[in-house]
């Protein structure tokens, strides 16, 4: 277990100018063939109503749909302008939150798989402060991120802090805290932050809209009205910020020796309950970070119930393996994320009319084939390819 | 009769074997002496089908034997008691004999089983319960489970690496007991140990090994201790071109390190002093303190008596971090796990140290062009051979590895005290010679040394006065006007005048 960070990530950085562009080479083009044995799958299963359609016929739909309403920026026929990009870009924001949460926590070789329950806190503590806090426009959505990024790293400290004194496994007290963070958005669902009706009736278990104070502006506002809200901005940035602390930074550096050789660094004088402890509590703040941007960012700005099983804390699992643990490698993971489920959207409405259980399913197989294929052990295969670092015998 | 013919074995750069023949005869009890890598449990490993050998010949009753595994080497009737036990704790007694017996068949035939072992066990003087569970036993039943084990198998030939280093001195009698009554059954026992009494007292025959070669073979009765430690330890100093003594230092300086009755986790009572410009050698066999000693004194291991001074000033406790500031380094045992990070390149591994100081990094911004800056310095004076900088140091050879420790300890600033351990394991020659001139170099330069090693040699070469480690306690000795011989026998736990 306390090698995982290092095999998931191989070496620190690939080396030599030959070595860092075959890799990503090499994982465009196996993409690019999960997609297409994707898209053999769905044209292969049956039209709900029965109409026929031979492979190529639908492989020329599928491709179609995928190309007019989630690729084009501006369709002749949807007239929708940047609609479909916008909701791939939104798709993508919170995943890329607990994208780098993950990419954070594994780099130091902190198991944090908490990053759903984070998000869930999250989430309810920025609901809470945009609703109860008295502050005006412009205070506001910056207190509601604060609060939310409290709110997760909170979570992880406790997972941080078990550790340190009881010698609890990171792993396993992340895991379970998801489930009392769970349980506790749907208390407050119920008790405390339920909506009611003018006459005191109760709403269905959710919060009340959050003021417009509280709400993130969109940018890129189309002319039926839909925006790109500034959330995905805030993620990007953060991507960029932590790509910075990773590679800039003297806690940066702590945390990725840390990662790659705990011993080293406690024989180095590098306290490494300490930065474990820092880094989980980053973790947290990130995952946080991305509840509160889903509540603030996404109309109609209400806390439900299903955030806390929409499982885009543990997503972030899967886009930061597929980045590779490199912040920027996350920015892409999350983008290629937001335009599988833009595309699966699109499915739907094609003349396939592809379910979208099937969608989900086919998503599945598509994360594992991309995750085998970007496995260290594939790494190990394209070695020879590489420039070996390394004059021998010295 | 299991005979190794002309065994020879390498490991990349290290030649562990060299053509050792040795021949194990039933009923004789075969001890098998010899300093730390001087190849005794590499042969060993062979003879139990966990190595293969490059060259050589194993033969089992006069038939070839090539042991693939060590299932292979029971089959022909080898057994061997590692120094660790492989045993599952949460099982029970019978459960871990019976694990991975192929007679045993599908079904287990527990009861008839466990009265077999217990009549095995009876045998041989030792009551057990087959339905103990293995962690409720002490270290001593463990063991005697592990050769009851092998016994189970029916194995003529039982190896026993070290097996009095984890005994109590009864329990040595009862296994020395066990011994006997196998040697009188007609089985052939390897007896591994650095302790030249027992040694003396159970073994028939004796082999000697050194450097990879058998370097003496016979009887044990006609061998003294005195005979047997030059033996193991050789005669000859490989010349070391020894600068002149240290810088001259002023009476009223204080010592660069004191230990005042330091009591730790695997140290007893250890008092020691060093001079600016001295090397303090700490022979001593492995495991009997080295790594603790090192790590109390560098603080990472937290001392629970006495006081470590350094300069003068009280360290005993304080982090590793504030005796780097006060010019402590530290070029520890293991570089690859303590030293480096493998995973990465050569400049951050340069800077993993002081990567939070000026010029490295200003304001917890880390300043990279300043680390390269440096590195490319410090891979130029100490000669590392790396394609760059950004090389991971995991892809270099061992010398230029330690290479860059050195230079990352030796050569950043200047050190007060330097605290190394085994600094040449691994290393060839040219490399050995290197490590060598640097620490001479920091000596004649003032630095304080806390050189310990599993190598006589190069203690008696480098350094200006020499201690033994043994059980945890320091014995300083005369050197340089006591001998090789003298600390030879301190670190087989005899005195110093060879009783036991």
């Amino acid at each position: 277990m306390t090698e995982v960070a290092a095999a998931l990530h191989g070496r620190d950085r690939p080396s030599g100018p030959v070595g860092r562009l075959v890799a990503p080479a090499v994982f465009v083009a196996s993409i690019a063939l999960c997609l297409a044995a994707a898209a053999l799958v769905l044209a292969l299963l049956p039209s709900p109503q029965g109409e026929h359609h031979t492979i190529s016929e639908s492989l020329a739909i599928i491709g179609k749909s995928v190309w007019e309403r989630v690729l084009l920026p501006r369709s002749p026929r949807v007239r929708a302008g940047y609609r479909n990009w916008i909701q791939t870009l939104q798709t993508a924001t919170p995943i890329l939150l607990t994208g780098l949460a993950i990419t954070a926590a594994f780099r130091a070789n902190v198991l944090n798989i908490g990053t759903q329950g984070q998000y869930v806190l999250g989430a309810i503590a920025g609901a809470a402060a945009g609703i109860y806090l008295p502050a005006g426009r412009g205070m506001l959505i910056p207190l509601l991120l604060l609060a939310a990024m409290a709110a997760g790293a909170l979570l992880a400290a406790i997972s941080a802090a078990l550790e340190r004194w009881r010698n609890v496994p990171v792993v396993l007290s992340t895991l379970l805290l998801n489930f009392v963070a769970l349980e506790f958005l749907r208390y407050v669902l119920q008790g405390p932050m339920r909506a009611a009706h003018e006459d005191g009736t109760l709403l269905d278990p959710q919060t009340r809209e959050l003021p417009d104070a509280a709400r993130l502006p969109d940018f890129l506002t189309q002319s039926n009205g839909q925006g790109l809200h500034v959330g995905f901005l805030i993620a990007v940035v953060a991507a960029v910020a932590l790509s910075f602390l990773l590679r800039r930074t003297t806690f940066g550096f702590r945390l990725r020796v840390v990662g790659q050789n705990p011993d080293a660094a406690r024989f180095a004088g590098i306290n490494v309950a300490r930065v474990s402890f820092a880094t989980l509590a980053l973790s947290g703040a990130l995952a946080g970070l991305a509840g509160a941007i889903q509540v603030a960012g996404i109309p109609p700005y209400v806390l439900f119930p299903d955030v806390g099983t929409d499982g885009l804390g543990f997503t972030g699992i899967a886009v930061a393996l597929l980045g590779r643990l490199s912040p920027v490698g996350v920015i892409f993971s999350a983008l290629f994320f937001g335009l599988l489920n833009t595309a699966f959207r699109a499915l739907e409405q094609s003349p396939l009319q592809i379910h979208s259980v099937a969608a989900q399913a086919v998503q599945g197989m598509l994360i594992i084939a991309v995750l085998v294929v970007s496995s260290p052990e594939w790494g190990r295969i394209l070695r020879p390819w590489r420039p070996r670092g390394g004059v021998k015998r010295g | 009769m299991v005979e190794l013919i002309d065994i020879r074995k390498r490991f990349g750069d290290l030649i562990a074997l060299d053509g050792v023949t040795a021949r194990f005869a039933p009923g004789r009890v075969h001890g098998l002496l010899g300093e730390n890598g001087a190849g005794k449990s590499t042969l060993m490993n062979v003879c139990y089908g966990l190595l293969k050998p490059d060259t050589g010949q194993i033969r089992a009753n006069g038939a070839a034997l090539s042991p693939r595994s060590p299932r292979d080497a029971i089959a022909a009737g080898i057994g061997m008691v590692h120094q660790h036990f492989m045993l599952a704790g949460a099982m029970t007694v019978l459960d871990n004999v019976l694990l991975g017996d192929r007679r045993a068949g599908r079904v287990l035939d527990r009861r008839a089983s466990a009265a077999r072992l217990r009549e095995l066990a009876e045998r041989l003087g030792w009551p057990i319960d087959p339905a103990a569970r293995i962690e409720t036993l002490s270290v001593g039943q463990q063991q005697r489970i592990e050769i009851l084990k092998a016994l189970w198998r029916d194995v003529q030939l039982l190896i026993l690496d070290e097996p009095t280093a984890v005994l109590t001195p009864p329990e040595v009698e009862q296994l020395f007991g066990a011994i006997s009554r196998l040697r009188d059954e007609g089985r052939g026992i390897v007896f591994i140990s650095h302790k030249l009494g027992e040694i003396r007292r159970i073994c028939d025959e004796l082999t000697v090994l050194r450097r990879g070669r058998v370097e003496w073979h016979g009887g044990a009765t006609n061998v003294s201790p005195d005979e047997l430690t030059r033996h193991m330890v050789g005669r000859s100093v490989e010349a070391i071109s020894r600068a002149a003594p240290g810088a001259t230092r002023a009476d009223a300086s204080p010592a660069a390190l004191t230990l005042d009755h330091v009591g730790a986790n695997g140290l007893h009572d250890v008092s020691l002093g060093i001079d600016p410009g001295e090397i303090l050698g700490i022979a001593g066999v492995d495991g009997n303190g080295q790594q603790e000693l090192a790590e109390a004194v560098v603080g990472l291991r937290r001392i629970e008596r006495g006081r470590i001074t350094l300069g003068g000033a009280d360290v005993s406790h304080l982090p590793p971090k504030a005796r780097l500031a006060l010019g402590v380094a530290h070029v520890p045992n293991d570089r690859k796990r303590e030293a480096l990070v493998p995973t990465m390149s050569v400049r951050e591994n340069v800077a993993l140290k002081r990567h939070d100081v000026a010029p490295l990094s200003r304001g917890g911004l880390l300043s990279p062009r300043a680390a390269a800056r440096i590195a490319r310095d410090l891979v130029a004076r100490f000669d590392v051979r790396t394609p760059s900088i950004e090389t991971p140091v995991g892809a270099l050879s061992g010398g230029n590895q330690q290479k860059v420790v050195l230079a990352r300890e030796l050569a950043m600033s200047e050190p007060r005290l330097i605290v190394v351990m085994n600094p040449v394991r691994g290393l060839d020659v040219a490399a050995t010679q290197f490590v060598y001139r640097q620490l001479l170099d920091r000596r004649a330069a003032g630095s304080a040394i806390l050189l310990i090693s599993t190598e006589l040699d190069e203690l008696l070469a480098l350094c200006d006065r020499v201690g033994v480690l043994y059980g945890g306690r320091l014995t300083m000795t005369g050197f340089p006007t006591t001998g090789r011989d003298e600390i030879g026998r301190l670190m087989a736990g005899l005195d110093a005048r060879g009783a036991a």
